[in-house]
């Protein structure tokens, strides 16, 4: 196979996975920060690793750093924070699903709580399905010192969730925001699979 | 009482809230967008990754001039202005030894923990782990243990009442992969994979551990607030120390990069933010 049929696999097997994490991390230009990440990737072709896996945190590490570069001055703590959709999207009722809402209007305060640095990893675990090798990677840190941050993250948002101590002793006062107990789900939005 | 974070939980809810989701993308349309992307050149820099942190090592001499121009001292409201849970209101910031039978016990106790709960490789046993710090403060033994291969697995045990920790839902806290620790590269100086924090059923915790040159004898750090100047456990060749969280500590963004001073054996001092001294992340 030639090193141009190589880019196009390459490019079809990745490309809609780069948009995702641009999208989680910038809420426009995502395309392009995917466009222009594939464009150095083909400029360095010689040094995209072989394996999937790693060529898509390559990809990811790529379009990490324009998006930092992009951000300038708001990223001069190192790290992107990660956005989620806001939970008052799903406004349809599905019956019975109302708790999963609530837990879902709970994640969201939480989320916003997070230091950036804490919403980058634990979105590189649980979004970006990446082992803590290919995050260190993305991050440009090892990946123990990965693992470090993700058991901080980890801890971080357990206590924003309230299932840590001090959240009960101190009731809903801490809360980033009220439960919303009527928010209902979306019907045509359901978990993912398998991460890819 | 703290309750596990359930991961499977969290993914699924998460996957709700992705907005990376709802992306659809035309193919062809995008191959287009990469060759002009291609064709017409780099159009942002792309920085380099990070590399690892020089640190910021401050000479005595600058530290008394820091000192006498106000610098050092800090009054600002802090994570740690809040107060101290009552149930660490023992812990004291200066360690104290502990007796021999105390310090097996401790360890025991730390093994069987590690044992349940830990995410060892398969060709590590976690009850063939040796101790190799055992520090009181309070009525809490704070222990590490250390494998041959050099995994490191820290606990806090309050006079054999029970384990203080949240077993099962971050069995990460309290292990580390003390190998990866890099050598300090001089006689002074002291690395660290830095602070993590934990939630345990007493309200939450900070520890540190690491290496120290064979110069370094004492080892401060300025957590300040309630908890107040923190003297770390400096033992062959390396450096232990924890301390509790306040009420108030979750509230602020950036925690965990206190002050620190290095007390060297010919009497001088060093001074440095704690992140200065991070230097696994390469």
């Amino acid at each position: 196979m030639t090193a141009g049929a190589d880019f196009e696999e390459f490019f079809r097997r990745h490309y809609e996975d780069v948009v995702r994490y641009a999208v989680r991390r910038t809420p426009d230009g995502a395309e392009d920060i995917a466009a222009e990440a594939f464009a150095v990737a083909w400029r360095r072709w010689d040094e995209v690793p072989a394996a999937a896996g790693e060529a898509r945190a390559y990809l990811f590490g790529i379009a990490r750093r324009l998006i930092l570069a992009a951000h300038g001055d708001r990223a001069r703590q190192g790290a992107l924070a990660v956005r989620l959709t806001d939970p008052t999207v799903f406004e349809e009722s599905v019956p019975g699903l109302e708790s999963q809402a609530v837990a879902l209007a709970d994640l969201a305060a939480a989320w916003r709580l997070l230091r950036t640095q804490h919403q980058e990893v634990l979105a590189m675990a649980f979004l970006d399905d990446l082992t803590s090798e290919q995050a260190g990677r993305v991050l440009g840190i090892s990946a123990i010192a990965y693992r470090v941050r993700l058991a901080r993250a980890r801890a971080a948002l357990r206590v924003h969730l309230g299932h840590g101590p001090r959240r009960e002793a101190e009731g809903e006062a801490q809360r980033a925001s009220p439960r919303t107990s009527s928010m209902t789900i979306h019907p045509s939005v359901r978990p993912r699979s398998e991460p890819r | 009482m703290t309750t596990p974070l359930d991961d499977n939980q969290v993914r699924s809810n998460l996957a709700l809230l992705d907005p990376g989701a709802s992306v659809s993308v035309d193919l062809d349309a995008a191959r287009r967008g990469v060759d002009r992307h291609i064709s017409d050149g780099p159009t942002r820099p792309v920085l380099e990754p990070s590399s690892p942190r020089h640190r910021r090592i401050v000479r005595p001499v600058a530290v008394a001039a820091a000192i006498a121009a106000g610098v050092v001292a800090v009054g600002v409201a802090s994570p740690w202005s809040g107060t101290i849970p009552q149930a660490m209101a023992s812990w004291t910031a200066q360690p104290s030894p502990v007796s021999g039978s105390a310090a097996s016990a401790a360890a025991d106790d730390c093994r069987d923990l590690a044992i349940r709960t830990s995410t060892l490789p398969e060709d590590v046993q976690a009850s063939t782990f040796d101790s190799w710090l055992a520090e009181r403060r309070g009525n809490f033994v704070f222990t590490v243990l250390q494998s041959s291969s050099g995994w490191e697995f820290r606990c806090i045990v309050k006079d054999r009442t029970g384990i203080d920790q949240d077993a099962g839902s971050s069995p990460e806290w309290g292990l580390v992969a003390a190998r990866d620790f890099v050598a300090p590269t001089s006689p002074s100086r002291v690395t660290t994979l830095g602070i993590i924090e934990n939630g345990m059923r007493s309200g939450s915790q900070f520890y540190v551990t690491g290496k120290v040159g064979e110069d370094v004898q004492r080892m401060t750090i300025h957590v300040g607030g309630a908890v107040g100047d923190v003297e770390a456990t400096v033992t062959g060749g390396r450096f232990a120390a924890w301390w509790p969280g306040t009420d108030q500590w979750h509230l602020f963004q950036d925690a965990q990069d206190p002050d620190v001073t290095i007390g060297l054996s010919d009497g001088s001092q060093i001074e440095g933010s704690m992140e200065d001294f991070v230097v696994a992340e390469s």
